[in-house]
């Protein structure tokens, strides 16, 4: 395992040396496959956009400038290898009905022990109904441990975008959490 | 502040810096029970989405990528020789047109100059450039596939023919490469997706007739079916004759020979 930071790392890969990449592939793959999996819930799929990420920054590697800025630069990599994925197959972003429905079908029963594991369902149930875009700002802030600064760079908007985006996400994500609770217990 | 500030403010701290203490909220929330229970529903909320356990991908994964960084290691190799001895021969042309007194080689550097910010100037397009990079990313997806379809393993060879499947623009090189696999290949699987892919460049003449000219060498009888289907659906009349022969074969397998007899009527109405 390499001390060196992403940045040194993709600085190499610039360079002309592609062997550092085996060591970002090591350290992003499984982030990058949940970022993928959250946004399409296919597995397969979410496996092929990874490859396909990696490959693009292959290829991009001499438009990186650098700057510690790495993990934005390869989730911007990341989010146009989706869009051509879905651009070029013209389906919807959509998570699939099949996944909603094994997801929201995990919620409660009213026992106290599994009370937490509810609660995580529904709450998975949930972030499955918002619309993708509303999923990726809350999937890059929750999971990507991005600050502000970095999803709008990622986003290619302002700050300010984002801290909009986040909370009319959360808001809505409140809304389907509450609504499916509702109907658990209808 | 009111309640609707108050539950923003409270959302956008919790997804993003909370630099220090909000005291106007704070305050808002010690007088509204309201608000204490909501910020507190989202805080659980965002709470809970936090623990949401990750997903861990198939092994398969890395060694796809694997693969995928050895081929392009491999490809660049390969290209870096390449531009080497045409480096060498185009340096032993050039200097033969170079001008040997000086004042001459000055007035072929000014004229070289101009030429060179002429062209510079005209290929400063954006599109050009995105156009650049799209041929990159092909070329590079091109030079994967080629090298896993050269590559001993069954699997491997599976994932250069998926490869090739996926380039926009169908590449000569590739579609040499495939239309050979259809011919030498060893593994039924791999002539199989190699029958696939190439369906997929429906546009490339070459392809319709190396099917054609394929489907009498083929001795599997899944792979004959492949690429009597393929022929169908490509509507290449041309195969006509190759599928009738084969409908005619009373050695061919009986599968084989009502799939031909079913393409010849699809192909005539």
């Amino acid at each position: 395992v390499s001390a060196a930071t992403d940045d040194e790392l993709m600085q190499q890969v610039r360079d002309g040396d592609a062997a550092p990449l085996a060591e970002l592939f090591a350290r992003h793959q499984v982030p990058l496959y949940n970022f993928f999996l959250r946004l399409t819930g296919q597995a397969s799929t979410s496996e092929d956009l990874v490859q396909e990420t990696f490959l693009r920054i292959l290829r991009a590697k001499h438009t990186y400038r650098g700057q510690g800025q790495f993990k934005a630069w390869m989730y911007q990599v990341a989010r146009s290898a989706r869009a051509d994925h879905y651009r070029k197959r013209w389906r919807e972003t959509e998570l699939p009905e099949a996944t909603q429905d094994t997801l929201a079908s995990q919620a409660p029963d009213a026992s106290d022990e599994i009370e937490l594991d509810q609660r995580h369902a529904l709450v998975r149930a949930a972030l499955a109904r918002l619309p993708v875009e509303k999923r990726e700002v809350l999937v890059l802030s929750r999971y990507q441990d991005m600050r502000y600064e970095q999803i709008a760079q990622v986003l290619g908007c302002t700050e300010g975008t984002v801290k909009v985006r986040v909370h009319r996400a959360m808001k809505e994500l409140r809304e389907h959490y509450l609504q499916l609770t509702r109907d658990k217990v209808s | 502040m009111n309640c609707e500030q108050a539950i923003e403010r409270h959302a956008m701290r919790l997804a993003g810096e909370s630099a220090g203490d909000d005291l106007e909220l704070r305050a808002h929330l010690d007088s509204c029970a309201a608000c204490r229970e909501t910020t507190a529903a989202y805080a659980l909320m965002w709470e809970d989405l936090g623990e949401l356990p990750d997903a861990t991908p198939g092994p398969l994964l890395q060694a796809r990528f694997d693969a995928m960084l050895e081929a392009y290691r491999h490809g660049t190799r390969a290209a870096q020789d390449h531009q080497v001895g045409w480096g060498t021969r185009f340096g032993a042309w050039l200097e033969s047109w170079w001008p040997r007194r000086p004042a001459m080689q000055l007035g072929m550097s000014l004229a070289l100059l101009v030429v060179g910010v002429g062209l510079g100037a005209g290929l400063q397009g954006r599109r050009l450039q995105i156009d650049a990079l799209r041929h990159e990313v092909q070329s590079t997806r091109a030079m994967v596939a080629l090298s896993l379809l050269q590559q001993r393993s069954p699997a491997d060879r599976l994932q250069g023919v998926a490869w090739s499947a996926r380039l926009e623009d169908s590449n000569p090189q590739v579609l040499e490469a495939l239309l050979a696999t259809l011919d030498d290949d060893p593994s039924v699987n791999v002539r199989l997706a190699a029958v696939d892919a190439l369906s997929s460049m429906h546009e490339s003449i070459r392809v319709r007739e190396g099917l054609v000219a394929r489907l009498p060498r083929q001795t599997s009888p899944m792979v004959q079916i492949a690429v009597i289907d393929a022929l169908v659906q490509l509507q290449e009349s041309n195969a006509m004759d190759a599928i009738r022969k084969l409908a005619d074969d009373s050695h061919a397998d009986p599968a084989v020979r009502e799939r031909a007899r079913w393409a010849m009527q699809k192909l005539t109405s």
